[in-house]
């Protein structure tokens, strides 16, 4: 078969698989036909010899499945990057009068595309803006390429492309699918830069940085601690110190121009960044009595200084480069050393949240299953990142990795940047995983040593991948029961029915005045009708006919599963019998389609 | 010159005078159509074009000239974040004006100040790239290109056949799909005051009174469906109401309560049920309800 018609194979298994995945929406019980073809395209990947083409192809499909699975947007971030598109259009600037998110990149190319191309922004929201995230996909495969070999960087990106710290967000449609494309490219040119020394490279670098910072600001931040590390640790490594003169050069002008632009830009329109900024700061230094600013300088004249350093003063490096030999010829240490410390992040990951353990209860055992084999595999693959060439890569995953590690154990308590390390691991893995699945991928090439085993293991390992994902009602079809391995909570929230939707619609068509609330994953949808004349508000009580909010929306998925007052890391209650009642009773029901129901209660309209 | 061995006709980036060249027809064509505004559709276009692809790409053919196969993943992903970074700064670049962006009237829409920017920046940059790829000595020449490239067109005409097939009988198929599994809305009912609003419902009256709401019904059941809509107060039925609605029809219809029963300060709960067919014995369809204050 020559590749070309493996080309086309790969296409008509992509294809089927989002008509079927379009079909599971009336017939759920479809979709788990879909795996089969995108295992198929999977396979086909792995037996051309140009699958670049293969791989866009796929990471194109993969990203869209939500997009073609449900009608709506799903989970609650797309809705609040959605409500950020109507505040830009409505006001017709991204001035911060009345755009709050302050990072551009997303609502800008939503709303150009929508216009030019005169359709709806919530379809430009649900198919433009994951393809661009799978862009990622592409840049780790070339990165991969140019760091390791093509085996290694294809079997990396088919894992990355399937595993949830990538996916999850990608096929949301949200700003982390833009942020991790810009931070991808920022890192490769800026460390291209630093290698050849080129202008060209350094412009193109700043060009990428620009956008990064006007995209997301945690990728941003990641990118300012991520880069100088892992280039400053080569330095210390690997270059000669007559030459680690204009590298150093590079990389401060490269930080500088970074750490000038995304604190510009937080200081006078990200606020709220800013200020966790300087709070973390002060918190970090012992010098609180200097103003922040003065000791971000400071840190950056200290980091120039320890930049230059190995070409100053040569003898510097030599203690350093011997550990580094010496442990290259110990693998099994670190090896050994990356097991318990996975096993023990595992362990605090599952505990550290006091009372209520967020990734036990709201991850099932096959998605943590899925992390779990991915990072044995990359320990496998260890060994071979322990060369010149390929060890930024290891120190590209060190970063997020200490940063991860801080977070979890509160080394730092109440670092602001670090929060979503502590809560919401998910946001901070995006950052780690593209090195982690290049390690992977050589783990699984040492595992499978002939061709076809190798083809074999990564359909294997992809489809699996794939699988553990999403909530089940994705790629399964069904939720499962309570109390099976497969059960998981989020099945009920990922999508937003019709009816919800409609009486979020009816209550957007002006007749009410007043202002709205639900459960925490109804409420998502309804908060774009901010930007048109209605006022809608997150909860902070549950629901009551003495409530504080004009309008309440109860919904019959919130008798079985519903999340008010209580927040991510807390046990979510559903409505009870008694609250049903009362509402019924003591509030206007004003509004009924049979699964939505509004109320009006005698609300106080303080909130 | 051309190295046949790795030559490969997918590699139009070895002539990006062709891309620009073809870019500079576009954002002049845009640019007339900012002026001519029956010719705005190709200024639209042009600016969707322009907007996430050509600037950037002008910028990478200056900075990242194409030099072998495995840097086109590159150049194409650069091209697009570099474009897209430049329509941020685009937009930004309208607020310090002072002039929108956008505008929603009636539906979205880029304003043609907006348009323009994308046009005049793209245009500079494409001038900028045409000049330095015209200056470098190592290019392929477009005839050159097309010389090389003869036998290999004519190999890649089944594959493009097959493909266009392809994405034919995709496109219909998901059409089709798509047109077949439309999310089914369901029927709504819904209570409105006397001002048909849905804010200030009455909470008491005196013993006696009248007291008027407005109901309000939205059908989404297929064909006509026939609903019998109930007035009970306290639970017993006052009032009933048999009507006949098409699929998406809309009706809103005053109900005047006379005479509310109930002793002072007595909470009497007002339901509106709504029934499916004509029979009020089976479970309520829909229902809306209120309560009133007897004063």
């Amino acid at each position: 078969m020559n590749d070309r018609t493996t080309l086309l194979l790969c296409i008509t298994s992509c294809a089927a698989a989002v008509l079927i995945l379009l079909l599971s929406r009336a017939y759920p019980s479809f979709a788990p036909i879909s795996l089969i073809f995108f295992a198929l395209a999977a396979w086909f990947c792995t037996t051309s010899q140009r699958p670049g083409f293969c791989l866009v192809i796929v990471a194109a499909t993969t990203t869209l499945i939500l997009a073609f699975r449900f009608p709506y947007l799903t989970w609650g971030d797309p809705w609040q990057d959605y409500e950020s598109v109507w505040e830009v259009i409505v006001q017709g600037s991204t001035a911060v009068a009345g755009y709050r998110l302050q990072q551009p990149v997303f609502p800008v190319i939503v709303s150009a595309l929508s216009g030019f191309l005169s359709i709806q922004p919530m379809l430009v929201q649900k198919i433009i803006v994951p393809l661009v995230g799978s862009l990622s996909v592409s840049i780790l495969y070339f990165i991969g390429r140019e760091y390791t070999d093509r085996i290694t960087a294809l079997t990396a990106a088919l894992i990355y492309l399937s595993s949830i710290p990538y996916l999850h967000w990608a096929s949301q449609g949200v700003r982390e699918a833009l942020g991790i494309p810009f931070f991808l490219l920022s890192i490769y040119f800026s460390h291209r830069a630093v290698r050849t020394g080129r202008m060209s490279d350094i412009l193109l670098s700043f060009c990428m940085i620009t956008g990064l910072i006007l995209a997301h600001h945690q990728s941003a931040f990641m990118f300012s601690v991520i880069f100088p590390v892992m280039t400053l640790a080569e330095i210390y490594l690997f270059k000669s110190n007559s030459g680690s003169r204009r590298e150093a050069g590079i990389i401060c002008l490269i930080l500088g121009f970074s750490l000038l632009l995304m604190l510009t830009w937080w200081r006078y329109r990200l606020s709220f960044i800013y200020v966790s900024f300087i709070a973390d700061i002060n918190k970090i230094t012992p010098f609180h009595s200097m103003p922040a600013i003065v000791q971000v300088i400071g840190l950056f004249l200290l980091f120039v200084c320890i930049a230059y350093l190995p070409s100053i003063c040569p003898g510097v490096t030599r203690p350093i480069r011997y550990l580094m030999h010496w442990s290259s010829k110990q693998v099994w240490i670190l090896q050994v050393g990356g097991f318990f410390i996975a096993i023990g992040g595992v362990v605090l990951l599952v505990t550290s949240l006091a009372g209520y353990s967020f990734l036990a209860v709201r991850y099932p055992v096959p998605m943590i299953l899925a992390g779990v084999l991915i990072l044995i595999l990359a320990l496998i693959g260890i060994p071979e990142f322990l060369t010149s060439k390929r060890f930024p890569l290891l120190l590209f995953a060190a970063v997020p990795l200490i940063l991860l590690g801080i977070g979890l154990t509160r080394a730092l308590p109440g670092i602001e940047l670090l929060w979503n390390s502590q809560i919401d691991p998910l946001r901070f893995l995006g950052y780690l995983w593209p090195p982690v699945a290049l390690m992977a991928g050589a783990g699984i090439i040492r595992l499978f040593r002939t061709e076809r085993h190798w083809q074999i293991g990564v359909t294997i390992i992809f489809l699996f991948m794939l699988t553990t994902t999403f909530p089940s009602i994705v790629m399964m079809g069904t939720s499962f029961e309570k109390g099976t391995i497969w059960y998981d909570n989020r099945s009920l929230v990922i999508s937003h029915p019709e009816t919800e939707i409609q009486a979020i619609n009816w209550f957007g068509e002006g007749k009410t005045s007043g202002t709205l609330t639900s459960d925490r994953y109804a409420f998502s949808p309804a908060r774009w009708l901010n930007t048109r004349n209605s006022s809608v508000k997150e909860p902070i009580e549950r629901p009551s006919p003495n409530s504080r909010y004009e309008y309440w929306l109860l919904t019959t998925r919130m008798d079985t599963y519903a999340n008010f007052v209580e927040w991510i890391t807390h046990i979510p209650h559903p409505v009870t019998a008694g609250e049903r009642q009362m509402m019924d009773e003591h509030s206007v029901r004003m509004y009924d389609n049979g699964d939505a129901v509004l109320y009006k209660t005698r609300g106080s309209g303080q909130n | 010159m051309i190295n046949t061995e790795t030559f490969r006709t997918d590699s139009l980036f070895r002539i990006p005078e062709l891309i620009l060249f073809s870019g500079m027809i576009i954002c002049l064509s845009g640019l007339l159509g900012i002026f001519i505004p029956t010719l705005y559709p190709a200024a639209c276009v042009a600016g969707l074009l322009c907007g996430f692809w050509l600037s950037g790409y002008a910028v990478m053919t200056i900075l990242f000239p194409y030099t072998a196969s495995g840097e086109r993943v590159v150049t194409v992903i650069g091209s697009i974040l570099s474009s897209i970074t430049f329509l941020t700064l685009g937009a930004l670049t309208c607020e310090l004006l002072g002039k929108e962006a956008f505008t929603d009237t009636p539906v979205p829409q880029v304003t043609q100040f907006f348009t323009s920017i994308i046009l005049l920046f793209s245009t500079l940059l494409v001038l900028i790239a045409l000049i330095v790829v015209f200056s470098r000595s190592d290019r392929t020449t477009i005839p050159e290109f097309f010389t090389e490239a003869g036998a290999e067109i004519k190999s890649q005409i089944p594959i493009f056949l097959a493909g266009t097939a392809i994405i034919i009988l995709f496109c219909g198929s998901a059409a089709l799909i798509l047109s077949a599994t439309e999310p089914q809305e369901a029927t709504e009912l819904w209570l409105l005051n006397a001002n048909g609003t849905a804010d200030k419902y009455p909470t008491s009256v005196h013993s006696g009174e009248t007291l008027t709401s407005i109901i309000g019904i939205r059908s989404h059941e297929e064909g006509n469906t026939t609903f019998l809509l109930t007035t009970d107060v306290q639970n017993r039925t006052v009032n009933s109401k048999t009507l006949e609605l098409a699929k998406e029809e809309i009706t809103e219809f005053p109900v005047t309560i006379d005479n509310i029963p109930g002793n002072q300060g007595e909470t009497v709960r007002i339901r509106y049920e709504l029934f499916k067919g004509d029979n009020e014995n089976t479970t309520p369809y829909r229902s809306v309800s209120e309560g009133i204050r007897i004063l």
